[in-house]
């Protein structure tokens, strides 16, 4: 291969089965850290807040569906992640994360993106009156948790990507699928899999870029991918500038979707957006 | 249940040249009465005519480990803490810690002060493996009985709370048995988080077994616990309703004659006594009226709590 870069799959996917911390940005750690020190901020604002980092509620969803407190498979909000762990829990979580070093600039729009995903997706659910809104948000936030992992396992190799995508003016996990094989959404199932995450995040997760190979929660799926695609769209793409792949016809079969209704979400996810840009502050990039 | 002053009787099999002197004196100053045997077969003799509450085996005395394999396979006695005392040069001899079944052991030679501290740290463990629920890992009846009457002597300001699943046989029959466990998980995960976070720690939740917990919290807290106990599990207790069930409110399983029948979504049931309005002398006081709200509260839909107005029993 003309990249030169090797990874191979079955060593690399044991790699990732083996993660057991993934790291956050740092100030959203200092800001975590502060707001449990102090006793006047209540439970719910806290998880509000929490649910805005995709690291650190995969890390909620993980320790609540392990064997440990019994819940495989079960907990997919992070609201019911934080009834069943307590407060102590929590703490102990986010005091004994660790934060990012050498991250790569190129990542940093990538929480900017999560979260926008995430906005966007319990958007569309509510707009369509489905159930359940909170865990299409926690699937659109951490639909991309593949893509840390890569900037964490495999910084040069996945710098390497990404500049192989720009110069060759395709999607990224095309350039991903190309060069390594597979792509961040099948790291995203890896995980998903290995943490025993509900397969109603985890099918979102692993399907978000070809909605149409997934055989369950599919509802689910077309609407992470629809939120991604627009979000991409509207130019908040966790990297900029790549070209966007045309949207799977599948999710027209599961979302009946008119002009207007986009023209309606378009307007609603951009308000969404404007209100939450300042939590990835500029001052990281 | 027994009293904490009571003498814990210790049963000392060892070799006829060692002397239990000074281990004696020490233990029996800290208030245990030690009973040393030099054959095992009159040790063990004993074990079944007066059991002790722990039993300390010298590997040097002939028959030790037959001694302490019969005590560890009988169901009842397999319980008692079981120490071995031995000598470096003999651990190389002895077979894997995994087939042996003793708690703990110490090298010859050891301080008698070391011993008690350990026979205390193995009286602790065995109450508490004992006595805990193997799904929920709450302390079961005996911390139970014991922490109510602890409250009851201290004149505690708490109140004594009684919790039950509503139509939980029907929740299980529908389900399955698996799912009946994860609710009792979450229904203890729950109860613990609320009642750690607003007592400091200092509240107590017991499982009492099957789908009925207990817990205390301080009078004042008890409405507030309970409101955000319900709230919690109303919230989380979805999880495990299949999205059909939701969407039409019941479940479906059937009744003593097997007729099929609707059944109400999983909720929950509280009972309270506030100690401060009521008198109570005996932790079955207590259960007695928990059973009389828990009728009321259950005649009301949905998850409920309910605290007892009556100064007593009779009144």
């Amino acid at each position: 291969m003309e990249t030169g870069i090797v990874i191979d799959k079955a060593a690399f996917r044991e790699r990732v089965e083996r993660i057991s911390n993934l790291p956050t940005l740092p100030n959203l750690l200092e800001k975590f850290n502060e707001m449990i020190q102090d006793p006047s901020v209540s439970m719910d604002t806290l998880g509000r807040e929490l649910s805005k980092d995709q690291v650190i509620t995969s890390k909620l969803l993980k320790l609540v569906n392990s064997a440990f407190y019994g819940f495989p498979g079960r907990i997919s909000t992070l609201t019911h992640a934080l009834v069943l762990l307590g407060y102590d829990a929590l703490k102990g979580l986010i005091i004994t994360s660790s934060i990012f070093e050498n991250l790569s600039p190129d990542a940093y729009p990538l929480w900017r993106h999560s979260i926008a995903v995430s906005l966007a997706s319990r958007t569309i659910a509510t707009k369509l009156s489905l159930q359940d809104r909170e865990e299409y948000a926690v699937a659109g936030l951490l639909h991309d948790i593949g893509k840390v992992i890569l900037h964490i396992e495999a910084p040069q190799e996945y710098g390497a990507v990404i500049n192989h995508a720009h110069t060759s003016g395709q999607s990224l996990w095309m350039a991903e699928s190309e060069i390594l094989g597979f792509n961040h959404a099948t790291i995203g199932l890896w995980i998903c899999k290995e943490w025993t995450l509900p397969a109603k995040l985890a099918t979102p997760i692993g399907y978000h870029h070809i909605p149409s190979d997934a055989t369950e929660h599919t509802k689910r799926v077309a609407v992470v991918s629809l939120a991604d695609i627009m979000v991409r769209g509207m130019g908040s793409g966790a990297e900029d500038d790549l070209p966007l792949e045309p949207a799977d016809p599948f999710i027209a079969k599961q979302i009946p979707l008119t002009t207007q209704l986009l023209e309606e979400l378009v307007e609603k996810i951009e308000m969404e957006i404007e209100g939450v840009t300042d939590l990835v502050p500029e001052d990281v990039q | 249940v027994k009293q904490e002053t009571a003498t814990k009787r210790i049963l000392f099999l060892h070799e006829r040249e060692h002397s239990s002197d000074r281990l004696k004196s020490v233990l029996t100053e800290k208030g245990y009465t030690v009973f040393s045997f030099v054959d095992a077969t009159d040790a063990f003799t004993a074990v079944f005519s007066e059991p002790p509450d722990v039993i300390i085996v010298s590997t040097g005395t002939a028959g030790w480990e037959d001694f302490m394999n019969r005590i560890k396979k009988d169901s009842v006695y397999k319980h008692l803490p079981l120490l071995l005392l031995t000598k470096e040069e003999m651990l190389g001899s002895m077979m894997s810690f995994r087939d042996l079944s003793c708690d703990d052991f110490f090298l010859f030679p050891v301080s008698p002060e070391e011993i008690l501290l350990r026979i205390q740290l193995r009286e602790t463990n065995a109450t508490l493996n004992l006595d805990a629920n193997p799904l929920t890992r709450l302390p079961g009846n005996v911390t139970i009985m014991a922490t109510i009457q602890k409250t009851i002597d201290g004149r505690e300001e708490a109140a004594l709370c009684y919790l039950d699943l509503d139509n939980f046989k029907a929740f299980n029959d529908c389900y399955g048995f698996a799912r009946g466990d994860e609710a009792l998980r979450m229904t203890g995960r729950i109860v613990t988080n609320v009642v750690n976070k607003a007592s400091n720690s200092d509240g107590f939740v017991g499982h009492i077994g099957g789908d009925d917990f207990f817990f205390i919290v301080p009078a004042h807290l008890a409405k507030q616990c309970c409101q955000q106990i319900i709230e919690n599990f109303d919230l989380v207790i979805t999880t495990l309703i299949d999205d059909k069930d939701k969407d039409r409110g019941f479940i479906e399983s059937k009744d003593r004659k097997g007729n099929p029948q609707r059944f109400p979504i999983l909720s929950a049931s509280i009972a309270v006594i506030d100690l401060t309005i009521t008198t109570i002398n005996h932790p079955g006081e207590a259960s007695a009226i928990a059973g009389e709200l828990k009728k009321a509260v259950k005649k009301k839909e949905g998850s409920n709590f309910m605290i007892n107005r009556r100064k007593s029993l009779k009144a």
